[in-house]
């Protein structure tokens, strides 16, 4: 990831005219998006998966996904938006299959499932919801990021969206035996 | 306290937590992930191993971890028998429609709003042209193609690619019902073999029941001689209605995506959400960018948790379950996340 050291490993690179140029813009576009959008995904991540080193890797991963395809992903609208639905989906596949492999793993040793999860009673009880509205929770209230952004991200109707933070709403509201203002 | 207020005061707690432990941004470390990769791939093969001498076990309705696609695999070994099922049509949705809280087995008129669809119909062609192919996620299916604006008309023949497997082909479609209630689709195929002589191959749907504007594969199987070309498909309506259900399709699917480097296997979870035990089936469809060839496979169930004494799987309503299937060699080398995101279509019924 040493943009300088690749473009000073010879000069052939810089010599291959305009594709190396852009090659390079990428390169440095990418590296912006990185470490401007970095710890919001962790946030972002560590909100759905309740582990910080968890979100950490699974943000790499996203981050690793979107620098592959980055010659394509610079090119689109809104590419904070991509490495967001790679991010959310790897967290939901991840989390989900690391509590059944933990359950699996601790049932052959015939001791009782412990899953981690974060303090925050909040975030617990994102967790606690369907997958795809703990998706839109947490681009709603960690981002505080619109409704027509949540759909973007997800790839999802905007009204779909807009019902399933509806429902989320209620079930936390319930949940934390709070008023929901019936905002959204 | 109001909901609002307490969310928000969680996320900034959450934001402050975030920054103040790690206010560096770290290098990317493709080192640091290939050592990972590594020892999970180590445990992953463990498990597999163990997994495998389950899954592998036929289950006896002969039909719910069935791989048909025999080419998939490099030795071109495999079982090529394409899974049917007794088919019902869907039963039609209640007048106040509402997207939010839509019955996944309702047939969705083609006038209501559709849930969680990205593109309308007419938009599609440009936005794939544009490379901007947008998904549908609907449960029990996931993908392109999706629209929710139908013609009225035949079934659209959305791709169609044959495919040689030794002394048998096999012609795939990808189809669309374009009426506004589900139907049963099938197909005729037409092939015009290596001497020049034609002959129809008949195409029966792999996902039972398509919801209007959903597209889903066909398949059908043939003597060929590996120099076979597909001249037509064309796609009909085999059974339309509104009686009773048999066939669920409200299982939510979340996919990973393959290694393109590593072992092609493609993995993901299932959420059982048709409120009773039920057995899924998972169908997958690729296109390869390599070759432009459609390739339909069933997915395997990695179901150690919820096999039965009998070898059959049932899972609990509410609960998860992994599957996975091995991505034909010729698909997996032009496979990358964004070809995953953009071009995978994924059916579960049960």
């Amino acid at each position: 990831m040493d943009i300088a050291a690749d473009v000073r490993s010879g000069a052939a690179v810089v010599a291959t005219g305009d594709r190396t140029r852009s090659t390079v813009y990428h390169r440095a576009t990418f590296e912006s998006f990185y470490e401007r959008d970095y710890h919001a995904v962790v946030g972002l991540l560590t909100a759905l998966t309740g582990n910080r080193s968890t979100a950490e890797d699974l943000a790499q991963d996203a981050f690793l996904a979107t620098h592959r395809r980055w010659h394509h992903i610079s090119c689109y609208d809104n590419p904070e938006a991509w490495v967001r639905r790679v991010a959310t989906n790897l967290a939901i596949s991840r989390f989900r299959r690391a509590a059944a492999e933990a359950r699996a793993l601790l049932r052959m040793r015939g001791e009782r499932p412990v899953v981690e999860s974060a303090r925050n009673e909040f975030w617990d009880a994102v967790r606690g919801l369907p997958s795809h509205q703990a998706q839109v929770i947490a681009l709603y209230y960690y981002e505080d990021r619109p409704v027509s952004d949540i759909a973007q991200i997800l790839g999802r109707a905007e009204g779909t969206v807009r019902a399933q933070l509806h429902h989320a709403r209620q079930s936390l509201a319930g949940r934390l035996q709070l008023n929901d203002g019936g905002e959204s | 306290m109001n909901l609002d207020e307490y969310a928000r005061n969680a996320a900034q707690s959450l934001r402050d937590e975030v920054r103040s432990t790690d206010s560096e941004v770290p290098s990317l470390a493709p080192a640091r992930r290939k050592r990972r990769l590594v020892a999970l791939s180590g445990a992953m093969a463990l498990v597999m191993a163990l997994v495998a001498v389950q899954v592998l076990r036929p289950s006896p309705d002969g039909n719910a971890v069935r791989t048909i696609d025999a080419a998939a695999r490099p030795d071109g070994k495999g079982n090529q028998t394409v899974p049917t099922r007794p088919t019902t049509p869907l039963p039609p949705c209640p007048k106040n429609f509402n997207a939010a809280q839509h019955d996944p087995n309702c047939a969705v008129g083609a006038n209501e709003e559709g849930p969680a669809i990205v593109a309308a119909g007419d938009e599609l062609g440009r936005k794939k042209a544009a490379g901007e192919i947008p998904r549908a996620d609907l449960y029990g299916f996931t993908g392109t193609y999706f629209t929710e604006k139908v013609t009225g008309g035949q079934p659209s023949v959305l791709e169609s690619s044959v495919l040689a497997a030794g002394a048998t082909s096999v012609v795939y479609a990808l189809v669309r019902n374009e009426h506004n209630v589900a139907a049963q689709l099938g197909g005729v195929a037409t092939i015009q073999h290596a001497d020049g002589s034609t002959s129809d191959v008949e195409l029966s749907s792999m996902v039972p029941n398509a919801r209007p504007g959903e597209p889903v594969p066909l398949a059908g199987e043939f003597d060929g001689s590996g120099a076979d070309t597909i001249v037509t498909v064309t796609a009909s309506y085999l059974s339309q209605g509104r009686s009773a259900l048999e066939v669920s399709r409200n299982w939510e699917a979340y996919e990973t995506q393959p290694d393109p480097a590593g072992t092609g296997q493609f993995s993901g979870v299932l959420f059982n959400n048709t409120g009773s035990p039920a057995t899924p089936t998972v169908v997958l469809a690729l296109r390869s960018e390599a070759t432009g060839s459609l390739r339909v496979f069933a997915a395997e169930l990695v179901a150690d948790e919820y096999r039965g004494a009998d070898g059959t799987v049932v899972v609990p309503p509410g609960a998860g379950i992994g599957f996975r299937a091995d991505v034909p060699p010729d698909v997996l080398s032009s496979l990358t996340a964004d070809v995953v995101a953009q071009d995978l279509l994924l059916w579960v019924s049960s």
